[in-house]
C-alpha cells in the first residue's frame, strides 16, 4: 500500500513535470526568437522589478547596445517587458509568470536542447502569421 | 473555354499548389497545426481549380466544386479555432 | 446551399485578411501584411462569385473578374512568402 501511494506521487510528479514542459517548450516556440531574447527576459525576470538601460543589459549579456536596444523593444512589443524613459522592465502577468518560472528552471538544466529548438525554428515573421491568429490580443 | 480563362485558372491552381507547400513547410518547421490546415486548404483549391480546366465556362454552382471549397474553408476555420482553444487552457 | 458557402468563404477569407493585417500593424513583419492583402482579394472574389451566380442576372457575366482577383491575389501571397519570408 505504502509503495503504491509512493509510486502514484512518483508519477503525478512526472506528468506534472511533462505537462510543465510542454509549456515551456510551447512559450519558446511562440514566443523567443533568438537566445539573447530569452536571456534578455530571464534577465528581466531574474531582477524583477529592476528596470534597465540597454547599455546595461548589453553588457550583462557581452551585447552591442544597439542590439540589445533591438531586442529589448521586441520584449516589448511582445507585452513581454515594458518601457518607461528608457529603461526596460519585466512585464508580470500572473498566468505566464508560472511558465517563466518553469522556463527558468528548465533552461538552466536543459540548455542545448532549448537553444536547438529555438534555431531549429521557422523565422520570426513566419511565427507573426500564426500569432495573428489568436483572437484575443493578449 | 477562353485561352485567357485557362491561362488564369492555371495561375490559380499552380499558386494555390505553392502557397500550400509553403505552408506545409512551416507546419513542418513549427509543429503548429494552423500551417498544416492552411497548407492542405490551398493544395485542395489547388487541384480543385485544376479541375475546372476541364469543363468549359465552369459554372461554380456545381454541386462537387462548391463542396470541395466548403471542405477547404472549413479546415481553415478548424485550424483557427483549434489553436484559440489551445491557447486558453 | 452554393451561396451559402461562398458567402461563408468570403467571411473566412475576410477574418483571415483582417488578423493579418492586424497582426502586421502590431508586428510589422510585411509577410502578414501580403497575405492579408492575398486574403482581402481572396474574399472578394468569393463574394462575386456569390453576386454572379446568385444576384445578377444571366447577362452579366463575372467570370473574367473573378479569376482575375483571385489570381493577382494568389501572386500576391506567392510574392510574400518567397521575399518576405525570412524578416
Amino acid at each position: 500500500m505504502n509503495i503504491m501511494v509512493r509510486c502514484c506521487c512518483v508519477w503525478v510528479e512526472m506528468t506534472q513535470e511533462d505537462l510543465e514542459r510542454q509549456q515551456v517548450d510551447r512559450f519558446v516556440i511562440e514566443e523567443i526568437d533568438s537566445v539573447p531574447h530569452l536571456e534578455a527576459l530571464l534577465l528581466l525576470w531574474n531582477s524583477r522589478p529592476k528596470r534597465w538601460l540597454p547599455e546595461e543589459m548589453g553588457k550583462a549579456l557581452y551585447l552591442t547596445t544597439e542590439y540589445t536596444q533591438s531586442v529589448l523593444q521586441e520584449l516589448v512589443n511582445r507585452k513581454l517587458a515594458s518601457s518607461e524613459a528608457g529603461r526596460y522592465a519585466y512585464e508580470p502577468d500572473s498566468e505566464r509568470d508560472k511558465i517563466i518560472e518553469a522556463l527558468d528552471r528548465v533552461y538552466r538544466r536543459e540548455i542545448i536542447r532549448i537553444s536547438n529548438m529555438i534555431h531549429s525554428k521557422a523565422s520570426p515573421a513566419v511565427r507573426a502569421f500564426a500569432r495573428a491568429f489568436r483572437l484575443k490580443k493578449d | 473555354m477562353i485561352r485567357f480563362e485557362a491561362f488564369l485558372l492555371g495561375i490559380i491552381a499552380t499558386t494555390s499548389v505553392l502557397a500550400g507547400l509553403f505552408f506545409v513547410r512551416f507546419w513542418r518547421d513549427t509543429r503548429d497545426y494552423l500551417f498544416l490546415t492552411f497548407g492542405v486548404a490551398f493544395i485542395i483549391e489547388g487541384v480543385n481549380r485544376s479541375a475546372l480546366l476541364f469543363i468549359s465556362h465552369p459554372n461554380e454552382g456545381a454541386t462537387w466544386i462548391y463542396l470541395i471549397r466548403l471542405f477547404a474553408f472549413l479546415l481553415i476555420l478548424a485550424g483557427i479555432i483549434h489553436k484559440n482553444r489551445t491557447i486558453a487552457k | 446551399m452554393a451561396a451559402t458557402v461562398y458567402i461563408l468563404g468570403a467571411l473566412v477569407t475576410f477574418l483571415c485578411g483582417v488578423l493579418l493585417i492586424r497582426g502586421y500593424k502590431s508586428a510589422g513583419k510585411r509577410l502578414l501584411l501580403w497575405s492579408g492583402i492575398c486574403f482581402f482579394g481572396l474574399a472578394v472574389s468569393n463574394f462575386l462569385v456569390f453576386l454572379d451566380l446568385i444576384i445578377l442576372p444571366e447577362s452579366i457575366d463575372l467570370y473574367p473578374l473573378r479569376l482575375i482577383t483571385a489570381a493577382i491575389a494568389m501572386l500576391i501571397l506567392l510574392y510574400g512568402l518567397i521575399w518576405e519570408r525570412d524578416q
